[in-house]
Parts: structure tokens; sequence; C-alpha cells
């Protein structure tokens, strides 16, 4: 898709001058891919996983043993002794009350997932093309109704604020306030025991503020609700893309956004701060399927259509067999042949044809004369 | 970009609406609530919206509806821009009759005539004072309410 790229706006801190414009980056033109986005966001947010297990030795800190047949009970081992209830009940199997479980899950299960940098790469463009097609970014549920252009693009002033009061100030000059209100108006209690893991709150995301060069913005802006800061050299899908879902907004800073030609190249040439890279290409160039099917230059070479022809749905069917206009109108040459028969009837009548003489097979004997050259010697 | 919008945004999005069976989204200027296609106004490039009017907190009153739609010939990527609003207060028919020569007449998703309608009917509907049935007591009339 290397169409046009349009002339964004670099927006002033306060939100209401336009300072300069950049062309948009080539990676927001890379297709977007759900699939893709999907699959490297499933196995990247693996790579952070605790490894977790039941204790090794749960289930078989007994010392039962199987009473064999002949005591009109199950074989499975059985806990010795008297004394306590305990004592004769089934252990160990995972069909035992107090038994291991089955297939004890064990600590060195394969946690982590290998995803290949060429797939890490395209899921990133493509969440990133993702974040600039409002639809997309609205469907996420960001509150992006008010803001004047996505991607939104702030002058590097936003790199130095240093105070949060100057951030939310900002952020409500730009209307993306709307948003992180909407991430404190959704905090809730988690359900179940993640808040005794020090994740007693659930909340939404708010937009993503992607920076060049840190000169106090992420102290300024950490503490808002919501709000999550980047580096444009370290950009992550799992921010980009919060739970596997494109069209995460972002926040760009100017020299952050004009960064971004050299860190995934554009159609014409290769990336510069990653090796080897090139964005990948799309399939289809034009996404406007109807607009091509309704163009003129495909009209044209088409048959106009025909009538709106519809069955009858509710006709009873009718047996072609018995039935002889269904009959012809499957198979024509029924016709021919139907008449043919009354033609011949008629003429046999009036005795213009005699009955057919029945046609005997040819001879099947032999030449004498080819068996005496056969069966020379 | 209206296809490629509504492949990405048809099985998943933040305003789908799935409860007892069906499915409803609660997306703006989505005329019926249902997720299609036709319907859909994050996907496509022309959609209407209609709710009711209520640019003037100030009088209690909320009158007549307030018809959305998406500007065609203002870049894709201005949410703010994009978007226009009229305010149409003059009762259900002059409403319903600027519509359509705004609108269906102009060949702006003409296809949408009669929802657009309803949903400016129903608004009107929704607007009118309620009006209270003051139940008469009285033993004859008490009797007849057994």
């Amino acid at each position: 898709m290397s169409a046009s790229r349009p002339q964004i706006n670099v927006f002033s801190d306060t939100g209401d001058k336009t300072e300069a414009t950049v062309v948009l980056p080539a990676v927001f033109k890379a297709p977007i891919r759900p699939d893709v986005v999907r699959f490297v966001h499933k196995n990247i947010s693996k790579c952070s996983r605790q490894p977790y297990a039941v204790s090794s030795k749960a289930g078989h800190q007994t010392s039962a043993e199987s009473w064999g047949t002949g005591r009109a009970v199950a074989r499975i081992p059985r806990v010795s002794g008297g004394g306590t209830h305990r004592a004769g009940q089934g252990a160990f199997g995972n069909m035992c009350r107090g038994g291991r479980m089955f297939s004890p899950t064990k600590i060195w299960r394969k946690w982590h997932v290998k995803t290949n940098l060429n797939q890490k790469r395209f899921a990133a463009a493509s969440a990133l093309a993702a974040s600039s097609i409002p639809s997309l970014v609205l469907a996420r549920g960001h509150r992006i109704e008010e803001i004047e252009e996505v991607p939104l693009v702030i002058s590097d002033s936003i790199e130095e604020l240093v105070k949060t009061k100057a951030a939310v100030e900002l952020l409500k000059k730009v209307h993306a306030y709307r948003d992180v209100v909407k991430v404190s108006n959704s905090r809730k209690l988690r359900a179940g025991k993640g808040k005794l893991r020090n994740r007693r709150h659930r909340q939404r995301r708010g937009p993503l503020i992607v920076y060049n060069d840190d000169r106090g913005l992420v102290k300024a802006f950490r503490n808002i609700p919501g709000v999550e800061l980047v580096n444009v050299k370290t950009l992550n899908l799992l921010q980009l893309a919060p739970g596997g879902h494109l069209g995460r907004f972002i926040i760009w800073s100017q020299s952050a956004f004009s960064l971004l030609d050299d860190l995934f190249g554009t159609y014409r040439r290769a990336a510069k701060l990653k090796k080897n890279y090139r964005l990948p290409s799309t399939l289809v160039s034009n996404p406007d399927i109807t607009g091509i099917i309704n163009s003129t230059i495909i009209q044209k070479v088409l048959r106009p259509a025909g009538e709106k022809h519809q069955k009858r749905p509710w006709a009873q069917k009718k047996n072609p067999l018995r039935n002889n206009g269904i009959k012809i109108r499957l198979n024509p040459y029924a016709k021919v042949l139907q008449r043919a028969e009354i033609i011949r009837a008629e003429q046999r009548k009036a005795g213009k044809v005699q009955k057919s003489k029945i046609h005997r097979k040819a001879s099947t004997k032999v030449d004498p004369k080819f068996l005496q050259i056969l069966l020379a010697e | 970009m209206a296809d490629l919008t509504w492949l990405l945004v048809r099985n998943n999005n933040s305003f789908l609406v799935k409860r007892n069976g069906v499915q409803f989204t609660s997306e703006p200027n989505n005329l019926t609530n249902t997720n299609s296609f036709k319907y859909s106004g994050l996907a496509n490039n022309k959609a209407i919206g209609i709710i009711p009017n209520n640019s003037s907190p100030s009088s209690k009153k909320a009158k007549g509806v307030t018809v959305i739609s998406k500007k065609t010939k203002t870049a894709s990527y201005k949410p703010v821009k994009g978007i226009n609003k009229v305010n149409l207060t003059k009762g259900v028919r002059k409403s319903a009759k600027s519509f359509i020569n705004s609108y269906t007449r102009a060949d702006y998703r003409p296809d949408l005539r009669k929802d657009a309608l309803a949903r400016i009917s129903a608004i009107y509907q929704s607007q009118k004072p309620i009006k209270v049935h003051i139940r008469k007591t009285g033993s004859r009339h008490t009797k007849k309410q057994k």
C-alpha cells in the first residue's frame, strides 16, 4: 500500500497551533494483519511467565502399599497401619482423595516461546498501521472522538515536561484527557486471588506516549491513570496492541514520529536502525474493493446484468421421468428421440419398414490357413 | 478502506453487545444498532447517526433530533473535523422532509432512508410529554377494575 502519504500536523503543546507538518511514515501503510498480531502477541506474552508447579512430594508422603487380590477391595495402594481414619484408605492414585494429581505439573515446563524476529517486526508494523485509523482506535475502546488528528503528533516540547500538572493540562488541550477519564472510571477491584498478589485493581488502558528523548516527560506522565510511556527505539507489541487487539491510541513526540522512517524503513529503502529489514508488502494495494468493482474501468468490460430471475422455491417438485415437460427441459434431445419413435411407428404401420432382421454375430471361426502358419514349426 | 475496516472490526470491537443470544452494537452512527456492514458507523465511509437533540442543556426539554453524518471530503484521519451535525427540531414531518432532502435526495446513503425516518419518529415519540392518567377513585370505578 505505497499509496500517497498525507501530511500530518505537529501540534504545539498548547494543542491549538500546528507547528510543522511531517509526512506520514511508511510504517503506517503496512498491511494490517490481526492474525499475525494475535499470534505474535500470544507468544511474546508467554515470555514473562513465572513457573509454577505442585509440590513434587504432594500425594507421595505415605508408605501405602497394595493389599493385593483376595481382600475384595481394589488393588490401589492403601495406607498401612491402624488407629486413624487414614489407615486403609487409597493413596497415590489421581483418583484417590489425598493422592497426587494426574501428571503433576513441573517447573521445567516450556514456559517461553521463541518468536521469529521478522514476525515480531511485522506485528509491530501492523499494530502501528492500525493505530493510525480512527475507526480501529475507536473500536478498541479509546475515546478519541474529539482528537484533531490520528496519529496525534505533538512538538518536542512535550519531552521537556516535568510536572504532572502540566502533563494533564497538555492532555486536556489536545482533547486526549477523555481517554484518561475513561481509565479512572473503569478502575475496579479485581475478582479472585489476584487481589492478594499485588494485582489489586484492574483498569482500561489509556494513551501510549512515544518519545524519543526523555527530558522529564516519563516522570511527568507516569502517574496519570492508564498512560504508558515508551521510547520509539524500544516499541513493544504488548503496548502497541494490548491483549492482541489492534488500534492503541498513541501520542507521538515529533522527533519520535519522524524517527519511524529510519526505524522501519520505507517502501523505497530498507530500515536504517534495523539490520536487513524491509516493510512487509501488501497483497492488495487498494483496499477499497467496492470502489474498484464500481469503477468505470471494471464496469465497462462487464456484460450488462440480466433480468432478475428468482426460482419459485415453493413450487411442487415434478418427476422428470413421468412429467414430459420437465424431462424435455432437462434433456432437450428426449424430444428428438420421441419424435423419431413416433415416425418409425407410423411407417411400420404403413408397412413401409419391415421389422429389422436379427443381426447374427460375426463368425469367430479361425481360418485354417492362419492356424497352419501359427502352429508351423 | 471501508471493506478492510469492516473485516477488522466485525468480530471484535468494544461496542459489541452480545446478550441472550442476540448481538447488537452500541457504536455511534449506527441507525439500527445491528452489527452489519450496512449499518456500521465504524466501517462505512458514509454513515448516518441520529440521536436526540440535547444542544441546549439549559432548557430541560430535549426537542428534536441531531443528525450526524461522516464527511467524505475531509481526510478520514481527522476525527473531529470529519463529522457533520445538524439539528432538526421542527417536528416529525418537517424533520423527516428536511432529512430526505438533504441526505437521501443528495445521494448520501439513500439506502438508509427508511431506518433513519423510523429513528427520527421514534425519538420524537419518546420526547412527548407522558400523559398521566389519573386513576378515578370511587366505588363505581374500583368495582369495574376488579
